[in-house]
């Protein structure tokens, strides 16, 4: 088991993650970081709130960063295609 | 008086109740304790007075979700005792702190020798059942910055504006990830409502956060004032003459209390 850190980046602000998580490894801490990405972007959406984080940053007890999801990454495939110009 | 420490004691001590005492003790609960799992036996009944029970629904998918809040206004193991002896969830203790507590054989015996005792206890638990209907309606259809309001209101109520809380202890009062709650802690803290740090919670703001929460608290502060002030009224004759003296004008008799 090994602890994680989901910080909230805001632009160039970080909203630091004081308390972390124990998580077995890093795929579990990848998953808890999608699953978070997708949590806070549906409640944005239902209560119109436009103040989302661009990413969750995922750091080790080191504080490397071991992982970094963008929020729209999380959006419906169409809708990612549309908004990213991704294919 | 220690006993008072605890609103269900005082309500069974001013019902002069005196059966309960002789077998009640004080404990000290550790944060994250367990104290009752789901399907296993109750022995042990907490009457909380600075400590805070939770009471959790797990998951098959390991997530889970707090049914409701324990603290110097009730108490844990009562109806379990008096009835099918086992814990329909599992509870600990989210803040720690001391609670009276009484061995669960002790308590049946007590509630066979005293009806109004059973009373008590069965008041409190009609309060606890509306207490997580509430909460049922107030997950489905609340937006997260009323419920996070809603349950720090609570939990002021119960210890007072500081109390230690992790995140990870809000995010399952509410059902909602950890990561949610470092979002909405830091906007709370941004607009000057609460002030977090290092899992110490200091609502700076009460009024405010009256404002922000949705009407859930105070409904049940209400249900709770209610359905305590009749059964007191029932239970002590002397009190229901006293209120009715207030009522028609007296004045004086609203200072007592």
């Amino acid at each position: 088991m090994r602890t994680f850190y989901f910080h909230l980046k805001h632009g160039d602000h970080l909203i630091a993650d004081e308390e972390g998580a124990t998580l077995p490894d890093l795929a579990a801490a990848r998953h808890e970081a999608l699953q978070s990405a997708r949590e806070i972007l549906a409640d944005a959406i239902k209560t119109g709130n436009p103040n989302v984080p661009d990413a969750i940053v995922v750091a080790d007890e080191d504080g490397r960063t071991v992982d970094s999801l963008r929020l729209a990454a999380v959006l419906p495939q169409p809708l990612r295609a549309m908004i990213l110009h991704e294919p | 008086m220690a006993s008072h420490q605890n609103y269900l004691l005082q309500v069974i001590d001013e019902a002069g109740i005196k059966n309960l005492q002789p077998h009640l003790s004080i404990t000290t609960l550790q944060q994250g304790e367990s104290l009752a799992d789901t399907g296993k036996p109750v022995q042990w009944v907490y009457f909380p007075h600075s400590a805070v029970l939770s009471c959790v629904v797990g998951l098959e998918s390991g997530a889970a979700v707090a049914g409701g809040l324990i603290g110097k206004d009730g108490a844990f193991g009562a109806v379990q005792a008096l009835d099918s002896m086992v814990s329909l969830n599992k509870v600990f203790v989210m803040v720690p702190g001391r609670a009276s507590v009484i061995e669960a054989r002790h308590l049946v015996k007590a509630v066979e020798a005293v009806p109004a005792l059973r009373r008590i206890l069965l008041t409190y638990e009609q309060f606890f059942l509306a207490q997580v209907q509430q909460t049922a309606a107030c997950n489905a259809l609340h937006d997260i910055p009323m419920r996070t309001c809603r349950w720090l209101l609570r939990m002021e109520e119960l210890v007072g504006a500081n109390f230690p809380l992790t995140q990870e202890a809000l995010a399952l009062m509410m059902g909602v990830r950890r990561t949610t709650v470092t979002q909405i802690a830091s906007k709370m803290q941004s607009e000057g409502l609460i002030s977090y740090s290092r899992g110490q919670v200091d609502l700076v703001n009460v009024p405010a956060m009256r404002r922000v929460s949705c009407e859930c608290h105070q409904e049940l502060e209400a249900h709770h004032r209610l359905v305590f002030e009749q059964l007191r009224e029932e239970l002590n004759p002397a009190r229901r003459q006293r209120s009715a003296r207030a009522e028609r004008g007296s004045g004086e008799s609203e200072l007592e209390q």
